[in-house]
């Protein structure tokens, strides 16, 4: 591989881990978690549990 | 493979995965306190999330991302399992919340999570190994 698509590689994966990042972010932040970020959590739980009892794929490509 | 730098946050973002733990909750909220459930739940939504970047992040860069099988097939077997996983995670916390707090501890939560970490950790592996574009922006779970 040349250098310069070593390069664009590499600034492609930096990237895909700071989008990555803010999610684990959230996880590991320390303190108290106020009632409406719970709340939000919940909701966001209960999509969850309907989207595991939908039948079919987790993301349909369209094949 | 050529691609440490990513290779290590990566890692630390999984290991920071099996770690998740709030301090506190915030009296009177949904949790009533339940950091145990309050975690799982947060693991469970992060993971889901991660999984549909990680799959559509496949379906997107496939062909390039066919000089390493190994990528599409964990990304079909992400795909396909994802749902049971999570409804495997679901079962075990229905009987959590609902058994008497001192029998809370005959659930586990987090064996009930085992399968999920586990496809995240291989996930997290080959994204690090394979960087072409960029992962889409992760929607909410749901």
């Amino acid at each position: 591989m040349d250098p310069q698509t070593t390069l664009i590689l590499l600034n492609a994966g930096l990237t895909l881990v700071e989008q990555l990042t803010p999610q684990v972010q959230a996880l590991v932040t320390k303190g108290e978690v106020s009632v409406a970020d719970q709340q939000t959590l919940a909701i966001r739980t209960a999509n969850l549990r309907i989207l595991a009892n939908t039948p079919g794929p987790l993301v349909n490509d369209g094949k | 493979m050529r691609f440490n730098r990513s290779f290590l946050p990566i890692s630390l973002a999984v290991f920071a995965l099996a770690l998740a733990g709030c301090a506190s909750l915030a009296p009177d909220g949904a949790y009533n306190g339940n950091t145990n459930l309050y975690d799982a739940d947060l693991i469970a939504n992060s993971a889901a999330d991660t999984f549909k970047a990680f799959v559509t992040w496949e379906h997107q860069n496939r062909a390039t991302l066919a000089v390493v099988p190994a990528i599409r097939t964990l990304s079909d077997q992400v795909n396909l399992n994802s749902k049971q996983w999570l409804k495997s995670y679901f079962a075990v916390r229905d009987a959590y919340v609902a058994a008497a707090p001192a029998d809370k501890s005959k659930y586990n939560l987090a064996n009930a999570l085992a399968p999920i970490q586990a496809a995240l950790a291989q996930v997290a592996i080959y994204m690090a190994k394979q960087p072409t574009a960029p992962l889409p922006v992760a929607t909410p779970a749901g």
